[in-house]
């Protein structure tokens, strides 16, 4: 049965079991690892159980939120009380027959509290710098969290039950992966036995402009009530696309069945929220109004809910949603055109999206649509040889968009993960002088009778109190950064990266954990309270000068991991930079104009284009413009390359010679593959690409002259070994003339950065229509006011016109390098804050043994020693830490490295330049901080030294 | 255990006996308690599982309370059932009347106050 729109808000009432539920769970799980054992055994599976109650009643991310607050709070609570009670014979007898829960616990924590806070104020340094490094070790944490939270676990918005959601998509028997034909799709949505719904959208969306109107009739002229002309983006849906999300409308209704299936008999259209509230004013009455699409009344049915933006994050969301089959309604000329992509079975353009029935699963489904796959094979063999179906679960991304982050991600995370140790490592250091400050207060308290529970509780509590604070702090600062690292990562999102509430609860978790496995280290040294020494401040007793040395090597080593893994990253990108493409990719914009919604026949797109281009050459910031269909790095077109006139001789000889390349695929088979371009005049000029022999395109290459074409060197080389390509026929389209070659052009980059030679060739635009054109425009400075005074040229032609906004070539370039770039610049940023971090960590240690050996400094300088020779000391100590952590750091960076391969480029993971110079800046960096404790060392007075105790 | 003189647990802290309040009404499960538990003290005291689980098992030490079975057969068998001793509805009756007592002198006072404003 196939469900309407609108008419069941109650469709999955069990599948609420998302993410988020089992996010839960899992923390629940972990929560309970902090009780003992005894009472876990006692009620571990009951409490988990009522917790999944509590979970699923809970409604409402805060409400959630809070619950799992409350439930934190009650184990850790549980937790504080139950592990005494787990020591059955205890040293500390029990006091009275009371039950222990009847202490005035609570009392004894505020005061706690209330005594850390005032330690804490009591030591700003080290509050603030604690404080300082704590939160931005989270803060990164949870900035990376905060990604992968949002793209990962973050149900799209008014989609019910997403985890029901999968994606259908056609595969070749190469294994590539497509979008769906209509017919594919209709006979899959009718004949299938798993979905309760299976719905389609186009993969691509449209561009149209949008007129509101308030009585059918354009009202742009009439002045006043004027709605203002809005360039947008449509999608084409399925009538059934929004009942199998499970969106319900904010306004209004979504698509009925019937208005699926005539084209053009009821143009029906569903707004955005924003479109609603931008054009609309947010008014009901939008409901009775209608808007021109490209000049085409659409009644306004409905207004799907703010926020909504479909199953993917990578998908820009739609302004407006019509059914697919008003596709010839937005084309009228072009109906025939417009209709093969609805009923015609060879257009794949449909993303399927399919809400499985309850308790289905994706394997079982998955067979019942190859079964209908085969069907189809066997008996519409002309459209479906060779292509199969498959489902991919998790709605949100493609399965190649998903791995891509995944590596991005988890790379990442590596990254934050060393700087957390860091950061871990740098408290520690922090703690332990502190630790020692405060000894002679821990041993009167410990003389005066406190319980050494009650003392390491008073550290426990202040570091927790630090740990909230930097936590709060931390996610602050995701909140501020996560959006600036999502647009650094190699795909564009349309989210909003915000910290989530999980977010929230990890970075707070993160920031105890490391407070406390950071408070551990003074607990360790202490560990043998001698109670006498402390009291006499007699401190070289009880310290372990190897652990805050060792606190300084692990820290330098670990940076010394990321900063190679950045200076890796970042000779990558150089030379990535530097690579010859074989064009220009600076000072070029591009304006891109679809004609294929608006009615265009061939000639008068081609009168349009040529138009506008005249008008474009005559603006005076325009060096040159032309028009192409291709964009270096978006995607390829290929096609057969059929020479004409192959020469005989020359096809014996490229056989006879075999062993000098691999240019010939086949076996006697005269195909030739090629990639190819449809451009304008003027395009080698306009992209810098050098012509090697003959010409490029021309203005005079129009309809009225014989066809011509250019081939690049390798594609010439490989039809015509030997031979002078100029003046070569070739048959491009079975119902033209043949193409003549009249130039060739060096080889270049077309598709991908590191591709080898392909082979290419152009026609001209003027001789062969395209519906998709880019012009391309070449300016010295204000590339985007450029691009945007194009585009007023394209709306003055045509005002109807969808130009959306220009876009730079060499954007399309940082894309292509983006993957590199993502690495290397937030992996540099994490490799400075290490180096900072380290560094503070090392200055902090010396000073600390500068303070602490003043007193034998001071002999040592009244027996003679000079204050460099002093300053030498201080200054070998901590190079030779920095030495051994350095060297521990580049076997890590040796062994680390190897997992980097993917995101270098024209770089070995054991590049020795990187692996040279990266100690060699770490030492300079350490020997910076090393100078200002030696100069405190050389001033030491030996006067002033020996009488300050 | 051997202790019986009520008086020596007093007072109970709130929890605790809502807890107990709840059980004299009759057996139930863990979560049955914890509802109830919140819903009459509200806000004010959470009672998570932990919590319950922990003083159930600590009530159950103290010979407060101790497991039962189900009270109906057709009850969900899986969960285990908890209801008062006799030890217990003592000290919950106990406490019931000192609060009693305790609320009854509170009101009084007011009343004399109420009396002597006007």
């Amino acid at each position: 049965m196939r469900l309407k729109n609108g008419d069941n808000p109650e469709m999955h009432p069990e599948g609420r079991r998302n993410g988020a539920g089992r996010f839960a769970n899992r923390l629940y799980d972990v929560l309970l690892l902090v009780l003992p054992s005894w009472l876990r055994e006692e009620a571990g599976e009951e409490m988990r159980q009522i917790f999944r109650v509590q979970w699923r009643e809970t409604q409402g991310v805060w409400r959630r939120s809070l619950l799992i607050l409350l439930t934190v709070l009650d184990t850790a609570r549980t937790a504080i009380w139950s592990w005494p009670h787990s020591y059955g014979s205890s040293p500390v007898p029990q006091r009275s027959k009371r039950l222990p829960l009847f202490k005035t616990q609570l009392e004894i924590t505020m005061g706690d509290i209330r005594h850390a806070f005032r330690s804490l104020i009591k030591n700003p340094a080290f509050s603030l710098m604690a404080l300082l490094v704590l939160s931005l070790g989270v803060g990164a944490n949870a900035t990376i969290l905060t990604l992968v939270d949002r793209l990962f676990f973050t149900d799209p918005p008014h989609v019910e039950a997403p985890d029901q959601l999968v994606r259908v998509m056609r595969t070749s028997d190469s294994g590539s992966e497509g979008g769906l034909a209509y017919p594919d799709f209709r006979h899959y949505r009718d004949n299938n036995e798993t979905f309760t719904e299976l719905a389609a959208y186009d993969e691509g969306g449209f561009a149209v402009t949008i007129v509101p109107t308030s009585d059918g009739k354009p009202s742009t002229e009439s002045g006043a009530a004027a709605g203002e002309r809005v360039s947008a983006i449509g999608w084409f849906v399925t009538d059934n696309y929004f009942a199998a999300l499970g969106t319900q409308p904010q306004v209004g209704r979504f698509f009925l069945a019937e208005e699926n299936e005539v084209p053009g008999r009821q143009p029906v259209a569903v707004i955005s929220d924003q479109l609603w509230t931008n054009s609309f004013e947010r008014s009901r009455d939008v409901l009775g109004s209608a808007i021109l699409l490209n000049g085409n009344r659409f009644d306004v049915i409905g207004v799907a809910p703010r926020g909504f933006r479909g199953i993917s994050p990578l998908e820009t969301p739609p302004d407006i949603w019509v059914p697919i089959v008003s596709q010839p309604t937005l084309a009228p000329l072009g109906a025939n055109y417009a209709l093969e992509r609805v009923e015609g079975a060879r257009w794949v353009w449909l993303r399927g999206v399919g809400r499985l029935n309850d308790g289905e699963t994706i394997e079982h489904a998955s067979a019942n649509l190859e079964g209908l796959a085969t069907y189809l094979q066997e008996n519409f063999a002309e459209w479906s040889e060779g292509w199969g179906v498959a489902l991919a679960p998790h709605a949100g991304f493609n399965p190649s968009d998903r791995a891509g982050l995944l590596s991005v991600t988890r790379l990442l995370f590596g990254a934050v993960a060393l700087l957390l140790l860091i950061v871990g490592a740098n408290i520690a250091i922090l703690m332990l002088a502190r630790g020692s400050q405060r000894a002679r207060e821990t041993g009167v308290r410990l003389a005066l009778g406190a319980s050494r529970w009650r003392v390491a509780r008073q550290v426990l509590v202040e570091n927790l109190l630090l740990a909230f604070g930097a936590g709060l702090l931390g996610v602050g600062i995701a909140r501020v950064c996560a959006n600036l690292a999502a647009a650094w990562m190699p795909m564009s999102f349309a989210l909003d990266f915000a910290p989530g509430p999980r977010v929230v609860v990890a970075g707070l978790l993160l920031a105890a954990v490391v407070a406390f496995g950071a408070s551990l280290a003074p607990a360790l040294q202490g560990s043998r309270f001698d109670l006498n020494a402390l009291i006499r401040n007699d401190s070289t007793g009880s310290s372990r000068p190897w652990m805050r040395g060792g606190l300084v090597v692990l820290q330098v080593a670990l940076s010394m991991m990321l900063v190679v893994g950045a200076a890796l990253f970042a000779r990558s990108v150089a030379t990535a930079r530097a690579v010859d493409l074989g064009f220009e990719t600076e000072n070029r914009v591009m304006v891109s104009v679809s004609l294929r919604n608006h009615g265009y026949s061939p000639e008068d797109g081609k009168l349009l284009v040529s138009r506008a281009l005249e008008r474009l050459r005559a603006l005076p910031e325009v060096d040159s413009v032309t028009t192409t269909m291709m964009v270096p790095f978006r995607g390829a077109t290929m096609t057969n390359f059929s020479p004409i006139e192959r020469a005989a001789g020359s096809r014996s000889n490229v056989q006879g010679t075999a062993s000098d390349g691999a240019q010939q695929s086949g076996d006697g088979d005269d195909m030739l593959f090629s990639g190819y371009n449809q451009v304008g005049p003027d395009y080698f000029e306009t992209m810098a690409m050098n012509i090697v022999l003959g010409r490029g395109i021309s203005r005079t290459d129009d309809d009225g002259a014989p066809g011509v074409m250019v081939v690049n060197e390798r594609l010439a080389e490989t039809a015509w070994p030997g031979e002078d390509p100029i003046g070569k026929l070739v048959e491009f389209r079975e119902d033209s003339a043949p193409l003549e070659v009249v130039g060739v052009a060096a080889n270049a980059t077309y598709y991908e950065l590191g591709e080898e030679p392909t082979n290419q060739f152009w026609v001209a635009a003027q001789q062969n229509y395209s519906q998709r054109v880019r012009f391309m425009l070449e300016s010295r400075g204000g590339l985007l006011s450029v691009g945007e005074r194009a585009r007023a040229v394209l709306l003055d032609l045509d005002a109807n016109l969808a130009v959306p906004p220009p876009t730079l070539l060499d954007e399309s370039f940082r894309t292509e390098i983006a993957r590199y770039q993502t690495a290397a610049r937030l992996v540099s940023l994490f490799g400075i804050l290490a180096l900072v971090l380290a560094s503070v960590g090392l200055y902090g240690v010396l000073t600390y043994s500068v303070v602490q050996r003043t007193r034998e400094i001071g002999i040592r300088v009244a027996l003679g020693a000079t204050g460099s020779r002093v300053a030498s000391t201080i200054v070998g100590r901590g190079l030779r830490l920095t030495a051994i952590g350095a060297a521990v750091g580049l076997v890590g960076a040796l062994v680390g490295t190897r997992f980097l391969v993917s995101f270098l480029y024209g770089v070995e993971p054991t590049d020795l330049v990187t692996f040279v110079s990266v100690p060699i800046a770490l030492l300079g960096v350490a020997s910076l901080a090393c100078l200002m404790p030696a100069r405190r060392a050389a001033e030491v007075d030996p006067v002033r030294a020996m009488r300050a105790d | 255990m051997s202790q019986s003189d009520p008086s020596a647990y007093l007072p109970l802290p709130p929890r605790t006996f809502a807890m107990l309040a709840v059980l004299a009404a009759g057996p139930t499960h863990g979560y049955s308690v914890m509802q109830q538990v919140n819903q009459t003290l509200g806000r004010t005291a959470f009672l998570g599982p932990g919590t319950l689980y922990r003083v159930l098992k600590e009530l159950r030490d103290e010979g407060l309370i101790e497991e039962s079975a189900a009270p109906d057969p057709a009850a969900d068998q899986r969960r285990r059932y908890y209801r008062l001793t006799a030890l217990g509805q003592v000290v919950a009756e106990t406490e019931a009347e000192r609060l009693g007592g305790l609320v009854h002198a509170v009101q009084a006072g007011l009343a004399r106050s109420d009396g002597g404003a006007q």
